[in-house]
């Protein structure tokens, strides 16, 4: 199985995208996307945006859970405070398990935003954040 | 309800309404000589009226023409669909859904362009026979004056002009038409009723492409909302075709064709306007295919039946379900009375069942749904839901847009409202989306795919449309190249450049939209997918913040794509320069050289086509990092000088001779200063950041202020690099002029003006969040670069000036060797280069090579005033290079030539010279300039320095004449006399030998040759002694020079600076005690002056030369000695200088004394003897009073013998006395007498200690210089 996340910022723009693989299941954690879906995932994760934009009034949870599904893909969606979106794309429902992962991962979004030399809508490079997302993927995913 | 009749429906109508399959496709087509926006607006003025109200048509009075009489259902109506293209793609379609059929052809002609009418019999001819299908064809002839009675046909329909007809009239025409169409429905009907077989769409031919849904696509659409029968079998093999006894396989096969002949009776019904006859129809059809699983046809019913319910609820007439669409009830709630379900909610449940018979279908090779019908299906649900969703859920207007494709008028829309939320439309849409295109054609794809996006568009899912939207442009890339590679032979033999072969476009058959408008159209949704995607399309400055940089590359490389099959050079240009500029560092070497290779092919494309002004401005904002002034080795730059010396004194201001606050940095603000006339360089530091080479076709300077001439240059920036070039400019009138960036043209660009930007632009993170999404698309631009960033250069623009060069100088290589006090001379002849301008106020200047040595030497704070007099001395005393020409009159003319002779000084550590001459151009006039411009020209001179002469030590030795007097005992000595003629040859009086003293000077001779010496000494105010010598190379000589000593030095003057005034002078108080300060070389400051001033006086009196006489040359070498090397102590400077009191001791005259030297007496014993002790004041200002002590002493005795002098000599008086008062000049004697009593040899010493307060000191004694001696027999 394989996954793309990807932390959306406010202005469209992509904060942080991750492709990965699951460690269950015999997995060794590399993506097995083909190199047509590699390329099609960000747009897919983008045209979701519309539906978290339309979702994200309608609830008062921060997990929307599954909100989109291409073809055999579903897109689980998460909406912080700060109307960052954290979208993965994945195979199989998982919503529990997606959402402690998705509650992790706000929990190192906020420490990254509470950097000094972070502001808002900039692309997270810290090879720290990069390593806690992957160590996060292998617990939950 | 009736229908209304439309007031405002010129627009075409919604191809993909819900009820789009109850309208009758009508061709439009020109004939004859029409323009296009004649046809355009005959075409509007049609569709106008495109709504047909049953009730309005006349019935056809033949019997057999009664079966689709508008008289059956008079509230009915009927809607055309007029297009202006053959969708002959789609004719396997036609049995299964009629509506697909053109069944009304009608040519349109301008009666104003018409000549012949029975020309036009032939064109309804051609029409006939290109369209056999149609039922009518007609000529609808517009603006016809003429009866209907008069034409010749009735095949011709006249239209008045539209100012004299009224609205209804083209409304009474259709009526007509529709009832001639109505009459010609049977014929077909009955066509239909008799045919054998009526086949499914895809079961036509076996070579058609098997347009079938997989069985990937079949799972798929398990997911789906339309698929929740959840029980799809996996698609059989033609083998495992399910297969019948015979006689029933025809027995079915007979039902089958007699429902689905029904089936089409009804669809003809529906078309027809008589929607109660085609629900029952449908409804009868339905239970007939259902029962012989004829799942295709059986489905296309149901649709039917849903079309008829929702037109019939639009009219509002009412009607009963028919119990094949409603739910199967459940035996529980049988009982009950059970509510009929809501037309809104049944009509999605009855698209499920539909979508899942299609499904089903897929098991029947042959009878499997086309995925056009299939996918129209699902988005025709969608549309019926978005109308009742923007239409606060189930209203007429609602319906009369699912219906009649009316706008919905606008309306506040509360959330709570809504019968279908926007996410359950989503799912409806996503599983259209999920209809695979594989086998699809390439209109089919794009017809699907476009409806998909609309559908997205209109719920507001922008990014959804865009994804669609971008997946139709990488669909048909493959499509068209694979379309153009068929289309290639054909086109060989038949040109036809009018119609493009990009032929998906809806109305591209249309002859008479240009293949243009198509790419209008397809660039029209590349930009929109840009734009979603947060790509500036409009604006080339501004860098957008927002958007995903991985998705935009990608989007963009796919616009190029699409482009470059077309082949639309245009676009190429527009998206490279696009992707250029957004994304250049993300993407590799390679792909920017493919991209840019393919950009100037593109480029020289368009162009050679002939389309102008399509470029953009060039992709990187911040080409120009620098621009400055280079000075030129040719034009001297010229620096400001002020004319008044005045003016410069004055500005100081304040009292403070250095202020710290004064401004600093002068040199940092200073402008540069351009010559009026003068070409200048400017170095222009360019970047480039793409990987490929830039090609820069022209450059100049662009600038404010003053006017001026720029030079234009091309030229090649060399891939990632910052490259500096250099470029010419001329100022053509005086002032300010302020240099703003470059105007540049680079290859395949606009011409543009580039602004200097040392430094990015740095994007401020915004602090708050205002908008987010697609609303934040405004907000997040940023003008590049920004203004902040931008810088220019500023220079002034001085009057002309002459240009002077150097012509000549008279030095060869301008290298001279000189030895150390050697002077020489050279001239140099300088030559105005000016045509018109003179040379006028000459000056010159001079550096060399000892100044920064000695300067840092002064700046020492641990050197003594007289070590920093010595330094400054030979900073400022002795130039090493001067000029001997007087420059304050000089004038050069224009073209002329003048001489200015120099003269350098061989100095110690002179290595090499700076001669720079400052000339300048005052214009004559009345009006004195405060200021002027010079412009300096410098000449450097290498200069070597050899040793000459050089002063090794030095001593002094006072005249001293005692001691060989007394040992010869007579007063003819040898030594006397040699001493005697020695003064003589000095020309020193013997008596006046005190005024006198000697010095040993020993110089050393450094130079190769032997150089002659001569010492001048001035002996007294007239007369000069000189010492000449020869001195050997290699060799040290003392010479011997007598030297006149000095008095009257006042010391407590201070020791003079020659540099500049400072503030704040630290006197240099040396804490240490005398003794220690003896040792280690440093004075008391009394001292030290006294040193200082003696030395001065001592130099004055000095002066020395060589002569290289001796060696060969013809002119010989001749220089001064530099005696300032001469280093004296205190001790020297007690012999040197003359006391300011001098007291001497003799005795006056008696029988009983005899005299053997000047200070030595033999005197008998017990002889009264008189002792005159003289006191002279050399003091020039006061009178001077003290007491004179003499202090007789045993000679060659220990001091505690010799001082007991009591018992020996007896004293008159006592021998401390005051002598009072002695004026400038005056001797005072005072005598003392005295009896030596015992024999032996004694000696007097006189000392006179200065009691006037003022004297120089109180307290100071004067010691006699010599002791007199009394030998006692």
């Amino acid at each position: 199985m394989s996954f793309y996340l990807a932390i959306i910022g406010t202005k469209d723009n992509a904060v942080y995208d991750l492709e990965f693989g699951t460690y269950r299941q015999g997995g060794d954690g590399t993506s097995k996307f083909s190199a047509d879906m590699k390329q099609l995932c960000p747009f897919i994760v983008h045209s979701s945006l519309d539906i978290v934009e339309e979702m994200q009034w309608n609830t008062n949870v921060m997990h929307l859970k599954v909100i989109d599904k291409f073809y055999n893909y579903l897109i689980s969606a998460y909406m912080t405070a700060g109307n960052m979106k954290f979208l993965l794309l994945h195979e199989t429902r998982a919503d529990d398990v997606i959402r402690q992962f998705f509650v992790d991962l706000y929990d190192l979004y906020v420490k990254t935003l509470m950097s000094p030399f972070y502001a808002v809508d900039q692309t997270i490079t810290s090879p720290v954040f990069d390593q806690r997302v992957k160590m996060l993927a292998k617990k939950y995913l | 309800m009736s229908p209304q009749p439309p007031l405002l429906a010129s627009a075409p109508l919604d191809s993909l309404s819900y009820a789009a399959p109850s309208r009758i496709r009508a061709y439009l087509c020109p004939v004859g000589m029409v323009s296009h926006p004649r046809f355009v607006e005959f075409v509007s003025r049609l569709q106008d009226t495109a709504i047909i109200r049953l009730g309005d048509v006349t019935p056809d009075p033949r019997p057999e023409r009664l079966m689709f009489s508008p008289q059956g259902f008079p509230d009915g109506f009927l809607v055309y669909n007029f297009v202006t293209t053959i969708d002959s793609n789609h004719a396997f379609l036609e049995d299964l859904e009629l509506y697909r059929r053109t069944l009304a052809v009608f040519g349109l002609a301008d009666y104003n362009n018409i000549n012949d009418l029975t020309y036009l019999h032939g064109v309804i001819g051609a029409l006939q026979a290109q369209h056999p299908q149609a039922v009518i064809h007609k000529i609808i002839l517009f603006d016809c004056p003429l009866d209907q009675s008069e034409l010749p046909s009735s095949d011709f329909i006249c239209v008045p002009p539209k100012r004299a007809s009224r609205v209804t009239s083209i409304r009474t025409i259709l009526c007509d038409l529709t009832s001639a169409l109505l009459a010609e429905l049977p014929l077909l009907a009955k066509a239909f009723q008799s045919a054998d077989t009526i086949v499914s769409p895809l079961a036509r031919d076996d070579d058609y492409d098997s347009v079938m849904l997989t069985s990937s696509a079949a799972a798929n659409n398990r997911a789906s909302p339309a698929g929740s029968t959840g029980s799809l079998p996996s698609t059989i093999s033609k083998d495992k075709r399910i297969s019948y006894p015979l006689s029933h396989h025809t027995e079915r096969q007979r039902v089958r064709r007699k429902g689905r002949s029904m089936k089409m009776i009804a669809n003809m019904f529906l078309l027809a306007g008589r929607t109660f006859d085609a629900l029952k129809e449908y409804t009868e059809a339905l239970n007939v295919l259902k029962g012989v699983n004829d799942h295709l046809w059986h489905a296309s019913s149901l649709e039917g039946i849903g079309i008829c319910m929702l037109i019939l609820a639009h009219i509002g007439v009412p009607f009963v379900l028919p119990n094949a669409v409603l739910p199967p009830v459940s035996p529980a709630s049988e009982k009950k009375e059970v509510e009929p379900p809501h037309l809104l909610d049944l009509l999605p449940q009855m698209t499920n069942t539909i979508l899942s018979l299609y499904n089903r279908s897929q098991n029947f090779p042959g009878e499997s749904v086309p995925q056009i019908t299939y996918a129209e299906t699902i988005l025709r649900t969608t549309n019926l839901l978005a109308c009742t969703t923007f239409a606060h859920g189930w209203t007429p207007a609602a319906r009369a847009a699912a219906v009649l494709s009316r706008p919905i008028p606008d309306g506040s829309i509360s959330q709570s409202e809504l019968h279908y939320g926007k996410m359950s439309i989503m799912h409806w849409i996503s599983a259209a989306q999920a209809v695979p295109l594989d086998g699809v054609d390439a209109v089919d794809a794009a017809r699907i795919l476009t409806g998909i996006a609309a559908a997205c568009g209109r719920l507001g899912f922008f990014r959804k449309r865009g994804f669609v939207l971008r997946q139709l442009v990488i669909d048909l890339i493959p499509r068209i190249i694979q379309s153009r590679q068929i289309a290639q032979p054909r086109r060989s033999t038949v040109p036809r450049p009018d119609v493009d072969d990009d032929d998906y476009w809806e109305d591209s058959h249309d002859a008479h939209i240009k293949p243009r408008d198509l790419d209008s159209g397809v660039l029209a949704v590349l930009r929109d997918i840009c734009t979603i995607y947060g790509i500036p399309v409009d604006s080339t400055s501004e860098i957008s913040t927002f958007g995903w940089q991985d998705v935009k590359t990608s989007i963009l490389k796919t616009c190029i794509g699409l482009c470059q099959v077309m082949p639309d050079y245009v676009g190429i240009v527009r998206y490279t320069g696009m992707l250029f500029r957004s994304s250049a560092e993300v993407l590799s070497v390679d792909e920017q050289l493919t991209l840019v290779r393919k950009f100037w092919n593109a480029y020289t494309s368009a162009r050679s086509m002939g389309v102008q002004d399509f470029e953009d401005e060039y992709w990187d904002p911040y080409l120009v990092r620098d621009i400055a002034v280079v000075e030129s080795s040719l034009w001297a730059v010229p620096t400001l000088a002020p004319l008044e010396a005045a003016s410069s004194i004055s500005d100081l201001g304040g009292p403070f001779i250095y202020n710290p606050f004064a401004k600093k940095g002068e040199e940092e603000g200073k402008k540069q200063l351009l010559v009026l006339g003068e070409p200048v360089e400017f170095k222009v530091i360019l970047q480039n950041p793409f990987a490929f080479e830039l090609d820069i076709t022209t450059m100049s300077l662009v600038g404010t202020g003053t006017s001026f001439s720029s030079d234009v240059i091309s030229l090649v920036v060399p891939p990632r690099k910052l490259y500096p070039m250099s470029i010419y400019l001329t100022p053509t009138s005086t002032g300010v002029l302020n240099i703003t960036g470059c105007r540049f043209q680079v290859f395949g660009c606009k011409e543009t003006t580039s602004a200097i930007t040392p430094t990015y632009a740095v994007v401020t993170p915004q602090s708050r969040i205002k908008s987010s999404g697609l609303d934040a698309r405004r907000s997040s631009s940023v003008k590049s670069p920004s203004p902040w960033s931008v810088k220019h250069v500023s220079v002034d623009v001085v009057p002309a000036l002459p240009v002077l060069r150097i012509d000549r100088v008279s030095l060869p290589h301008s290298s001279l060797m000189l030895l150390e006090g050697e002077r020489q001379k050279f001239t140099i002849v300088l030559g105005n280069v000016s045509e018109t301008i003179p040379v006028s106020d000459l000056s010159i200047a001079f550096s060399d090579s000892t100044t920064k040595s000695l300067n840092a030497a002064l700046q020492q704070d641990s050197r003594s005033d007289s070590d920093k007099y010595e330094i400054e001395t030979f900073l400022h005393k002795r130039a090493a290079v001067c000029c001997l020409t007087d420059l304050d009159d000089m004038q050069i003319p224009a073209n002329g030539e003048a001489e200015i002779e120099i003269e350098v000084l061989g100095k110690r550590g002179l290595t090499s010279a700076r001669i720079e001459i400052s000339y300048s151009h005052i214009p004559e006039s009345d009006c004195i300039p405060k200021e002027r411009y010079v412009r300096t020209l410098a000449l450097d001179i290498s200069v070597t320095v050899n040793a000459s002469i050089e002063v090794a030590g030095c001593n002094f030795v006072p005249f001293n004449y005692d001691m060989p007097m007394i040992r010869t005992g007579d007063g003819k000595s040898t030594t006397t006399n040699l001493l005697s003629k020695f003064l003589d040859t000095i020309g020193i009086p013997f008596e006046a030998m005190d005024n006198y003293c000697l010095m040993l000077l020993d110089l050393r001779n450094s130079w190769p040759s032997q150089l002659a010496v001569e010492i001048d000494s001035r002996t007294a105010s007239n007369s000069t002694h000189t010492v000449k010598e020869i001195i050997q190379p290699g060799h040290l000589m003392r010479l011997l020079v007598p030297i006149r000593r000095i008095s009257h030095i006042d010391s407590s003057l201070p020791i003079p600076s020659l540099s500049p005034a400072k503030q704040f002078t630290r006197p240099s108080v040396n804490s240490l005690s005398g003794d220690v300060a003896r040792k280690e070389g440093i004075w008391s400051p009394e001292v030290e002056r006294t040193v200082f001033w003696s030395r001065e006086e001592l130099l004055r009196a000095l002066s020395a030369r060589w002569t290289d006489n001796v060696s060969a040359t013809a002119a010989p070498r001749s220089g001064a000695v530099e005696l300032r090397a001469l280093r004296i102590t205190p001790q020297m400077v007690d012999i040197i200088r003359v006391d300011d009191v001098v007291v001497n001791l003799s005795l006056a005259s008696s029988k009983y004394i005899r005299k053997s030297g000047k200070y030595h007496w033999i005197v008998e014993a017990d002889a009264f003897v008189t002792l005159v002790s003289s006191v002279t004041s050399h003091s020039k200002t006061e009178n001077v009073s003290g007491i004179l002590r003499i202090q007789p002493a045993l000679r060659n005795l220990p001091a505690s013998i010799a001082l007991d002098i009591n018992r020996r000599i007896l004293f008159n008086g006592i021998l401390q006395l005051p002598v009072i008062d002695i004026k400038s000049s005056e001797t005072r004697h005072v005598e003392t007498d005295f009896v030596v009593l015992a024999r032996g040899e004694y000696e007097f010493l006189a000392s006179f200690q200065v009691t006037t307060t003022d004297f120089g000191g109180n307290g100071k004694r004067y010691i006699s210089r010599e002791k007199l001696v009394i030998s006692v027999n």
